[in-house]
């Protein structure tokens, strides 16, 4: 039971990535492709239940936390929280083999647990001038292992996910070395506490933005599986995104027959067919100049 | 499919593709995209005060906020582009009827959805910090919105130089196109209803009720 701390820890994570337009620094990658949702009836009324516990109950604790405690507390628990991360951040990165990334947070842990004080201030990028956090989790680290996401889940009580992330949040769970060590300490009480102000100190930083997006979405449900799958995206490329840009067509720009293959805001309503042989050769048959030129538009 | 159908595909592709890459080359040549740089950084500069105008009236009634918000919305944005985008390939196979009502469905939603912010105003200032090309005619103007409680966020404008002068067709918050997003709830929306606008145009009209 103890070892399932690290599970809530990595669901606010989750609820982070899935619930914040603000909360993302990378940049987003902007595929077209639609995300594979086959359990969208079942995903939509976790959904709700999901939405109303944030509503009664996760959402008001996070504001009153954001109204009654100062900013540099609430700085001291968001540091604290991310140095409490690192060691399995650390090992997500020797495991994706970014070394370099492994070398910035070992080098994080050790400077924020000694001199920043257990992870209380976060000396190595005081005044973001040093080595900024980056957040890394076995989801990604499938992913990069080339493990395609599956279908999309909302999972009970922790939000936006997908087959993949799902693996990659209970392997984390048994895997956290910090979670692992209190459980050997037999000091259950820091798992307990770790979990909530993980939730509220993730929550509090987004109220505005999930706010906004709520109000001003026609499908909700729908907008936020969009924002976590390309959120999600970026993050697996660490903010590496390959210049994606996509074109946006004039509104009486005459794109016919083109259309559904140049523009991925385009594609066609239907189910994709599979193309037939002289679709499947088209682009193949531009001149490559004239393939450059398409390109960017088409991806 | 046959061959000769095929080809005939593929030169006009070859045709249009040719035009486009044209008209993009044209309107990237040297000096005028860095001349137009400039000007993209200032229209989005100049719109954020004045937005930041109307939020801080407090003389202003609801009605007046919102019509003058309307007005700023039809000046900075290209809306019938925005729209046509977000609806993706339904765009092409509505019915002049449905584009219609789309479109007027689609700038009030806008034009409510943001006018409602106008109670919620606390303080904002957009800060203009650079900008670049973006795809193959516009220039992405990045901002960063200074918040009085809260981290700063990161908001790109995309513009483009249309005949009526530049105009915006899309908005990037913190690196999601909001423009992709909107698509993707509509065509959830629409696929969810065997692929009827009506579906769509009746819960926009929902909305703008509920915030009107």
């Amino acid at each position: 039971m103890t070892r399932r701390f690290g599970q809530f820890t990595r669901a606010a994570a989750t609820i982070v990535v899935a619930s914040t337009v603000a909360g993302c620094a990378a940049t987003a990658s902007q595929s077209s492709e639609e995300v594979y949702d086959p359990l969208e009836s079942v995903n939509r009324v976790i959904f709700d239940v999901n939405q109303q516990v944030d509503r009664f109950v996760i959402r008001p604790i996070a504001v009153a936390y954001r109204d009654v405690i100062p900013e540099p507390f609430r700085d001291r628990v968001t540091d604290f929280l991310r140095n409490a991360r690192t060691p399995i951040i650390f090992v997500n990165q020797v495991l994706q083999g970014d070394w370099e990334g492994a070398g910035d947070a070992a080098g994080r842990f050790f400077i924020n647990s000694t001199i920043g004080i257990g992870g209380l201030i976060d000396i190595a990028n005081y005044n973001n001038q040093g080595i900024p956090f980056e957040n890394e989790d076995f989801g990604q680290t499938l992913a990069v292992w080339g493990v395609d996401e599956g279908p999309y889940l909302v999972v009970p009580l922790i939000g936006p996910s997908n087959v993949r992330d799902g693996v990659g949040f209970l392997v984390e769970t048994l895997a956290d070395p910090i979670g692992l060590v209190m459980t050997e300490f037999d000091i259950q009480e820091f798992n307990y506490a770790r979990l909530g102000f993980t939730i509220i100190d993730v929550r509090s930083r987004t109220v505005e933005a999930t706010d906004e997006l709520e109000a001003s979405s026609v499908d909700y449900y729908a907008a936020i599986r969009s924002i976590y799958n390309r959120t999600r995206q970026a993050e697996i490329l660490d903010g590496d995104v390959p210049d994606e840009s996509f074109e946006i067509p004039d509104f009486d720009e005459d794109l016919s027959g083109l259309e559904d293959f140049i523009s991925p805001g385009l594609e066609p309503a239907t189910q994709p067919q599979a193309p037939s042989p002289a679709e499947d050769t088209r682009v193949t048959e531009l001149p490559p100049e004239l393939q450059l030129q398409l390109m960017p538009l088409g991806q | 499919m046959t061959t000769a159908v095929s080809r005939r595909l593929v030169i006009g592709r070859i045709l249009i593709a040719a035009a486009i890459s044209l008209a993009a080359h044209l309107s990237w040549t040297g000096s005028e995209a860095l001349a137009q740089s400039g000007e993209a950084e200032a229209f989005v500069a100049d719109l954020g005060e004045s937005a930041v105008q109307v939020l801080e009236d407090e003389t202003l009634t609801v009605e007046t906020a919102e019509a003058q918000f309307r007005d700023l919305f039809q000046r900075g944005f290209d809306i019938p582009t925005i729209a046509r985008f977000a609806l993706g390939t339904y765009w092409r196979a509505a019915t002049d009827e449905e584009k219609e009502t789309y479109l007027s469905l689609f700038e009030d939603l806008v034009v409510i959805t943001y006018a409602r912010r106008f109670e919620e105003y606390s303080g904002e200032q957009l800060i203009v910090r650079g900008s670049r090309p973006e795809g193959q005619r516009d220039i992405m103007v990045m901002s960063d919105i200074i918040r009085p409680n809260g981290p700063p966020v990161a908001v790109g404008w995309r513009v483009r130089e249309q005949d009526a002068g530049l105009r915006i067709v899309d908005v990037v918050i913190e690196g999601v196109s909001q423009g992709i997003t909107q698509r993707d709830e509509f065509r959830s929306i629409i696929q969810r209803n065997g692929g009827q606008l009506n579906a769509l145009f009746e819960i926009m009209r929902n909305n703008i009720a509920e915030s009107g």
